[in-house]
This record gives structure tokens, C-alpha cells and sequence, in this order.
């Protein structure tokens, strides 16, 4: 069972979060920073005195069908009295009555702690920055959507993450060509010499990440890398006060499938580059096994952006450490439409010109 | 004819080219199908290769001749 913790500041009592401008936890009330060695030993603390210290409350209605709460979790706030309902993955949060960060302890203790985290170094006001930045200049967005946006919500999310080392040991089988051509006077003369080529050998990876929470797009997550692990820190639950937080729902089997998928790829093109002086190269056939593999269990951070547009939902990511925004944005069919008259009038005069000088030269 | 059909040809590939690179500008989330970013530098290590010549082909093809 899950308990919830929030680190209250010793001075006023207040919500403590972290902030990722100083890199330590800050009491949003009266400002009093603590260094995140304090709040380990107060998570120490936390553990040392045991499930009686443990204030949650997780009930199922009544009302409710089979297996309908199966995921569901209920938590009372321990500032205000509410009820927070959360879903089964949910490890850190806000209360939606006195917005107070709560952390699930329960959610990242035992086998399901991640081992690092890094810690956000983008605040909330980067991330809309970033977002304005990313709409800017963007010819074919509907002017609307600049004038009337309004993004619907912000959050930082700690994201799990599986991260991979692995080494692929490789064996591939190409065949390859080399072209010549000659003429003499009544000939031209084209020759293929056919080769087999063989190349097999190692090569390593590591850290290749896969996020592992159901509730974000896997391309929208990709689409944020890479994350600089050497800003990784040991995992403590005090980092994740102000943000949401997730804990893995996507086994590590599962993810590592996509990782090989990466990894044989990029490891086929790596291979393939080693395969030089011929004019044509294709994959007759391939074997590739991985060895050393190691896999890791990490919290990463994310800020997520939301807008509607139109009655369609847009979501926006930020990476937390390096700042990249991605996201995908409407196109104004009006606008494309313009444009395309626009460019093909430049191009059909460039056109004429040519044709004239073709014309001109016959 | 010359200049009616270079203004076609080229107006077309300008204009789907151009709005083209403007349509990707709104594209920015892509699944990732490549881990290049985390391969270890240096770590290629080739162990076997060889470049076994198996046969050659010539095509003939005659030139055009003028008349003249």
C-alpha cells in the first residue's frame, strides 16, 4: 500500500518543492531553502519509524463494479482533509483543494525505487518561453491559434525511464557492386563487377532510454532527447515535491524490445559505413544477439504543455534539463493554399526564363 | 512551348518544395528508430571482414548515329 508524504517546511509549515534555480528544496511561503541532504535524512526518518507513521486512507466505494477501482488509488490530504484520487502509477502530485505537492511514498520504495533522477534545471516560466519561442515565425500556423491561445495547463513531470547498455555483436552479409563505364566509337560499355561482402564485430551502447509510462507518447518522448545522464543524481522522494510523478507501467521486457530495435538499426547503418569503394551496398542477411546488458531504472524531467485548438487537444514537451521543446502544430489549409500560388508564380517565372534561354540557344 | 512548359515544371517543383520545408516547420515529434546518440564512442570493433569478387557483366549499347 502506498502512503503520501509531504515535506512541510520546518519554519511555517508550508508545501515544500523543489527549485531546480537553486537546485535545492524551497519553502514557497516563507523562502527558507534546505540542501537535499536534510531531506534525506528526513526520508530516512520517515522509513525508520515505520507503517504506523503512514497517514493514508485508500478506500473502494461500494458502488463501484469489479476490478473498476482495480487501479485506482484514494489518498486524503494530510494539509486540508481532501480526498485525491489517483490512478495506480501516480507518484507525486498536487492537491486539487489547497494545491499543496503531495509525494506516494509507497510508489518508489522497494523494488520499484528508481536508482538516479535528474533533477529539473528548467522552471515554469523556461518551458512557456520555450513554448512561445516554438510557435514564432511558423508561416503556416493559423493566426488564431497565436491570438486566442491559451495554454490550458502546465506540469512538470518526473517521467520513468528505462535507460539500456547493451553491446550488439553483429554479423552481416552484403552484396556489392562496382560500375564502370567506357565507349569507343560505335559502343558504350557498362561493367558490374558483383562482390559478397562479409563484416561482423561488436559495438556498445549505453544508456539508450525508453520511457516507460503508458500515459506518455513514446514519440513525444523521444522527440526530447537526448537527457544528459552525468546531471543524474541518487533517487530521493524530496525531489519530486512540486511536480507530478509517475512510476513505471511498461515492464522492462517490454521496453527493451524497443531499445533493441534502436539499437540494431543504428547498429546495421555503423556497420554498414565500414563497407567502402563499392557503388552499390544491400543486406544480403544479418544476426545480431546482445551481451553486457544492464538496464536502469530512472526518473527524468519533463514539462508538458497542453492547448485546445479547435476542439483538438495539443500537447507540447519540454525536456527539464536541456530545455528542447517539441510538439506538433496545426496547419492553416487557407494559408498553404497561398503560399503555394505564391512559390509556384516564382518558380513558373524562373521557368519561363530557362525555356526562353533553351529556346533562344536552338 | 519551351517557356510554358519550363514555367509548369519549375513552378510546380518551387511550390511543393517550398511548402514542403513550410509544412515540416509544424512537424517536430518523430519516433525514434535509431539509438545513434548513444553509442559508445571508439567501440566499433570489426573482428571479420572480407570483399570476395564473384563475377562481372558487360552491357553493350550501341550509340545513336547521325546521318550525316
Amino acid at each position: 500500500m502506498a502512503g503520501m508524504h509531504e515535506y512541510e517546511c520546518p519554519c511555517c509549515g508550508g508545501g515544500l518543492e523543489f527549485n531546480s534555480a537553486v537546485q535545492k528544496v524551497k519553502c514557497p511561503y516563507c523562502d527558507t531553502e534546505f540542501d537535499m541532504d536534510v531531506l534525506k535524512k528526513v526520508d530516512e526518518e520517515l522509513k525508520s519509524v515505520g507503517e504506523d507513521d503512514i497517514d493514508f486512507d485508500s478506500t473502494t466505494g461500494g458502488e463501484w463494479k469489479d476490478g473498476e477501482t482495480a487501479d485506482m488509488k484514494v489518498y486524503v490530504c494530510k494539509s486540508c482533509g481532501g480526498e485525491i484520487v489517483t490512478d495506480g502509477t501516480t507518484g507525486a502530485t498536487k492537491c486539487p483543494y489547497c494545491d499543496n505537492p503531495v509525494v506516494m511514498m509507497g510508489q518508489f520504495q522497494g523494488g520499484l525505487k528508481p536508482s538516479r533522477i535528474i533533477p529539473f534545471k528548467k522552471d515554469k516560466a523556461a518551458a512557456k518561453a520555450a513554448y512561445l519561442q516554438h510557435i514564432s515565425g511558423k508561416k503556416l500556423l493559423p493566426p488564431q491559434f497565436k491570438d486566442q491561445n491559451h495554454i490550458d495547463e502546465i506540469k512538470g513531470v518526473y517521467v520513468p525511464f528505462w535507460l539500456f547498455d547493451a553491446q550488439a555483436n553483429a554479423a552481416y552479409k552484403y552484396d556489392a557492386t562496382k560500375v564502370e563505364t567506357s565507349s569507343d566509337e560505335d559502343y558504350t560499355y557498362k561493367k558490374t563487377d558483383y562482390y559478397s561482402v562479409y563484416r561482423q564485430g561488436t559495438l556498445k551502447f549505453k544508456q539508450v532510454p525508453c520511457d516507460s509510462s503508458t500515459k506518455m507518447p513514446d514519440d513525444l518522448m523521444d522527440s526530447i532527447e537526448p537527457f544528459d545522464m552525468k546531471d543524474a543524481v541518487e533517487f530521493q522522494t524530496a525531489y519530486l515535491a512540486g511536480y507530478l510523478a509517475d512510476k513505471f507501467d511498461v515492464s522492462e521486457e517490454e521496453s527493451m524490445e524497443r531499445a533493441t530495435f534502436r539499437i540494431k538499426n543504428s547498429t546495421e547503418q555503423a556497420f554498414l559505413q565500414t563497407v567502402k569503394g563499392f557503388d552499390t551496398v544491400d543486406i544480403k542477411n544479418s544476426s545480431l544477439k546482445t551481451s553486457d546488458g544492464k538496464s536502469e531504472y530512472v526518473l527524468l524531467p519533463v514539462w508538458i504543455l497542453n492547448t485546445t485548438y479547435e476542439g483538438e487537444k495539443y500537447t507540447f514537451a519540454m525536456n527539464g534539463q536541456t530545455g528542447r521543446m517539441v510538439g506538433n502544430l496545426p496547419c492553416d489549409k487557407g494559408l498553404l493554399k497561398k503560399y503555394f500560388f505564391k512559390y509556384f508564380a516564382i518558380g513558373a517565372a524562373i521557368g519561363a526564363v530557362i525555356g526562353a534561354i533553351v529556346m533562344f540557344m536552338q | 512551348m519551351y517557356i510554358v512548359f519550363g514555367a509548369i515544371i519549375v513552378g510546380l517543383l518551387v511550390a511543393l518544395i517550398g511548402t514542403g520545408a513550410l509544412k515540416s516547420e509544424l512537424h517536430s515529434v518523430e519516433k525514434k528508430t535509431q539509438a545513434n546518440n548513444y553509442m559508445v564512442s571508439g567501440s566499433l570493433n570489426v573482428v571479420g571482414k572480407n570483399e570476395i569478387f564473384l563475377y562481372s557483366k558487360i552491357e553493350k549499347k550501341e550509340k545513336p548515329k547521325s546521318d550525316n
